[in-house]
């Protein structure tokens, strides 16, 4: 079971806009998780001269939009194709289709993702499609701290029609880096000339580096597409003399390993108006590189449907199919630290006017045998009318950090909650009730457009032993569930208002710093203590229950206190009739006075013996069984 | 980061200075140079902000610039970031007269004509007329296979009218040929499209970029290629262009 939280990432600032802001990508810095960096096909909104990046030092909770990205004053889209990652020291890699230009390679860097400053040119060419950038900061060894950056590239410079290429810097942070080019197609690509555009770079961090591409073999006339399905491994970061030939196929003996051969679809084809070309998407597991997963598309009885396939030794052998899903694309895979799979993707279910866009994360720890499906955005696939290819994205992308999966998708931005089932957070206005966006006046209503949504989803591991200190923080993010009820606050605990309290927290222990204020409720469980301060204006009602005796009779309202411990009881909760342990000695016990647990309790043996007239030792363990009673209550 | 000062700046506004070294947007770094200015009047801002009367706005400072708590400006500026709030970065700050504001609205207004005569001076050829035919272009055998794809058609313009000084010559041609962009990729949507009977003003090629745009699309020497919506005016705009020629002659 995943917590899983969704945010429009379109700023308050820029409420009026109506861009298709499609293609999103995400990266998360490594040394800090609250930053986090989206992109999309959004224009300057002042047609400014550099495009903008997506940029939140929360967590993903509030984004502003920061143009750092060379482009051109008035583009329309910002930039081409763009895919940043985050390196060492907060510094920021990107892989961009320049503006102005066709088919223009940039390789930037920027200092830091928020900072003031156009980020640095380090490659500018031509002839290149589909830049991919990912990166891993090297953890140990010589070269600790090295930024390795990697641009899965379709270059159409390759010589022989070889076109997927993976171009790579073993030090991306110095003032020049060297870059080298990897070309990994090694076969012919027959009546294509070239592969398909998607090269897929995943990097562990010892060293292994994997990339997947699509190596075409045939394209014909009406633009149907036969490839095969194609990784490489390299195990030393690139390095050496024959870069990413670490794998071979045994069909052939050639450098790379195909996971699947003779798939087909179309060129340019059309699913719920977005256009296909083929999705790629692999992932690493952080804690063991032999075992990586692989998700590819292909036409299957005429639907496009999605592959997961996956090796557990290092490339060389794979899996069948583990997940197909059938009128989907963009699959998008990651891997958390516990090893849990998860698997992000856009789904188009129903069909004509009722067509929609449904965009689902599963997760899985083993390997799809089961798999937790949950529906991100579930939005109308016929509107907006699209003003540009992609419509959503030629790909959406989701990465993780520790245990927390971090995706971005795009879609449909009405503001309606049937169409977020996690429910959803916009910083643009939007009233949820009449489903519409309004501009920065508050006003003047916005027509629905395709937004970027950031998405987060984080493992439950809020046990009763959980404990929270006094610098724990909580956020809008936070919820309290099942698990919760025994979470312990103290007084620097932080709520804010989008903490949800459930049914369950009313077990909650309050610590003896815990202040209560007059809209404090409390309930037959809530522990006071002797440090216990109330306010002034603190109002305590009668307990909110009712209480039947063992005869039947039903009162309400206030009734005698006893604390044991840290416990306040009703002491008609104490009545030894309530109890079936005692239900032997009730009645003897009744006729000395003694009815409730904590009257016996704080009985003496030989008193009680002599009342009863019941030997010492017996009365003794009477004494010793209510004094247990009341600790296991308390 | 700001926008580059190649074209007007994208915020004029009239603002007062509220507060010195503090920032609307908790992601402005602050400096002696960061402001919240409480917008008075604002004369230009982008649609998609929209009027920023009553708004409190930060404005980062240049180093060189100084601002007094207090004191209304007439400020221009640049976009910057896009939050909660809003940051702009100051080209300039003035004392907000009335003969600057009026001077500024002036400019305002003027761009687009500024920039029109710009491009008419680059354009190798302008012609009125409508397009009579539109027909694909034979791919280059080794054209890649991208999503990208301009998807080049080629559309025959049935000339009405050159204007400027191609105009006095002795033989106009009857017919001019340009290439455009079919494709609806982001990279191209926004490049005009044409189909049979538009009526348009083009302004066709360009004095100092004319054989790069030739080749973006492999048009054919006396062809012309047109990705820019700027490049193609409604013909209602002939006379105002017929006038911005007659003037820079």
């Amino acid at each position: 079971m995943m917590n899983i939280d969704v945010v429009n990432v379109v700023p308050n600032a820029l409420s009026g806009e109506t861009n298709q802001d499609s293609e999103p990508s995400i990266t998360v810095n490594p040394a800090d998780t609250d930053e986090i960096v989206v992109t999309a096909f959004t224009p300057n909104p002042t047609g400014g001269a550099n495009a903008p990046i997506y940029v939140s030092t929360d967590g993903g909770s509030s984004w502003i939009l920061n143009a750092n990205i060379p482009s051109q004053a008035g583009a329309f889209a910002g930039t081409g194709d763009i895919k940043t990652v985050f390196g060492s020291g907060g510094r920021l890699f990107g892989g961009i289709l320049r503006v102005p230009g066709f088919l223009r390679l940039n390789i930037l860097r920027a200092a830091s993702a928020g900072g003031a400053g156009t980020a640095a040119v380090l490659v500018d060419r031509n002839q290149v499609d589909q830049p991919f950038t990912e990166a891993e900061i090297v953890p140990a060894g010589p070269d600790v701290g090295l930024d390795r950056v990697y641009v899965g590239q379709n270059d159409f410079a390759a010589a022989g029609g070889r076109t997927a290429t993976v171009e790579f810097s073993l030090d991306g942070a110095a003032a020049a880096p060297v870059w080298n080019q990897a070309r990994i197609e090694t076969r012919g690509t027959g009546t294509a000339g070239q592969d398909g555009p998607q090269i897929r770079p995943a990097v562990h961090s010892d060293g292994t580096v994997y990339a997947v591409f699509y190596g075409w073999r045939t394209f014909n006339a009406a633009q149907q597409v036969t490839s095969d399905v194609v990784i490489v491994r390299d195990d030393n970061w690139g390095q050496g003399a024959n870069p990413f030939t670490a794998l071979t196929d045994a069909s052939d003996g050639l450098s790379g390993r195909l996971i699947a051969t003779g798939v087909t679809f179309q060129w340019n084809g059309r699913l719920g108006q977005e256009r296909l070309g083929g999705d790629l998407s692999i992932a690493v597991d952080p804690n063991d590189s032999d075992v990586v997963y692989v998700a590819f598309c292909d036409v299957q009885a005429g639907n496009y449907t999605i592959h997961v396939r996956r090796s557990t030794d290092r490339g060389a052998n794979w899996s069948a199919d583990l997940r197909t899903i059938a009128n989907a694309k963009n699959p998008a895979l990651a891997i958390n630290a516990a090893g849990k799979v998860g698997l992000a993707f856009q789904q188009v279910v129903g069909a004509g006017a009722a067509a929609r866009w449904r965009t689902q994360l599963e997760t899985t720890t083993n390997a799809f045998g089961a798999v937790d499906n949950q529906i991100l955005a579930d939005t109308p696939a016929n509107t907006p009318v699209p003003a540009f290819l992609p419509y959503l994205g030629d790909y959406i992308h989701m990465v993780t950090a520790g245990n927390n999966f971090y995706g971005v998708f795009s879609a449909n931005n009405t503001p309606d909650l049937a169409n977020f089932p996690q429910g959803v957070t916009y910083q643009r206005n939007a009233d949820f009730n009449t489903q519409q966006l309004f501009a920065n006046d508050g006003v003047t209503a916005v027509n629905a457009s395709i937004d970027p949504f950031f998405f987060k989803a984080s493992e439950l591991h809020v046990t009763r032993l959980t404990r929270f200190t006094r610098l724990t923080h909580f956020t809008r993010f936070t919820r309290f569930t099942d698990f919760t009820r025994f979470t312990r606050f103290t007084t620097l605990t932080r709520f804010t208002r989008f903490t949800r309290f459930t049914d369950l927290t009313r077990f909650t222990r309050l610590t003896n710093l815990t202040r209560f204020t007059r809209f404090t409720r409390f309930t037959r469980f809530t522990r006071f203590t002797r440090f216990t301060r109330f306010d002034p204006l603190t109002r305590f009602d009668p307990l909110p229950f009712d209480f039947r005796s063992e005869a039947g009779v039903l009162t309400t309202g206030v009734g005698e206190f006893v604390r044991f411990g840290n416990r306040i009881f009703d002491s008609r909760e104490l009545d030894l009739g309530l109890f079936q342990e005692f239900e032997g000695v009730r009645e003897a016990c009744a006729t000395a006075g003694v009815t409730h647990v904590h009257h016996l309790a704080v009985a003496t043996p030989n008193q009680l013996a002599a009342a009863l007239g019941v030997d010492p030792l017996e009365a003794a363990e009477w004494i010793a069984a209510a004094q247990d009673t009341l600790r296991r209550l308390g | 980061m700001p926008d580059t000062q190649e074209h007007e700046p994208s915020f004029v506004f009239v603002g007062q200075v509220l507060a010195q070294g503090a920032a609307t947007l908790d992601a402005v770094p602050l400096n002696a140079g960061t402001l919240v200015v409480g917008v008075v009047q604002t004369i230009v801002s982008p649609e998609v902000v929209g009027p920023l009367d009553g708004f409190e706005i930060t404005v980062q400072l240049q180093p060189e610039q100084k601002a007094e708590v207090g004191k209304t400006y007439l400020f221009r500026a640049d976009g910057w970031l896009f939050g909660d709030g809003l940051a702009v970065v100051c080209r300039d700050l003035t004392d907000p007269t009335e003969d600057r504001i009026a001077a500024t609205l002036e400019a305002v207004a003027e761009e687009p004509v500024s920039r029109l005569r710009e491009r008419a001076a680059n354009a190798e050829m302008i012609v009125a007329g409508r397009v009579t035919q539109v027909k694909e272009v034979r791919r280059p055998r080794k054209a890649p296979i991208t999503e990208h794809d301009p998807e080049w058609l080629e559309a025959t313009i049935a000339v009405d009218s050159v204007e400027g000084s191609e105009g006095g010559s002795d033989s106009p041609p009857r017919t001019v040929k340009i290439r455009f962009a079919s494709s609806q990729d982001a990279d191209w949507h926004n490049s005009p499209k044409f189909a049979v009977g538009d009526q348009a003003v083009w302004l066709l090629g360009d004095k100092q970029e004319g054989e790069a745009l030739r080749s973006l699309s492999g048009a054919p020497r006396g062809q012309y290629t047109v990705t820019d919506s700027a490049d193609c005016l409604d013909p209602g705009a002939l006379g105002q262009l017929r006038q911005i020629l007659k003037e820079g002659e």
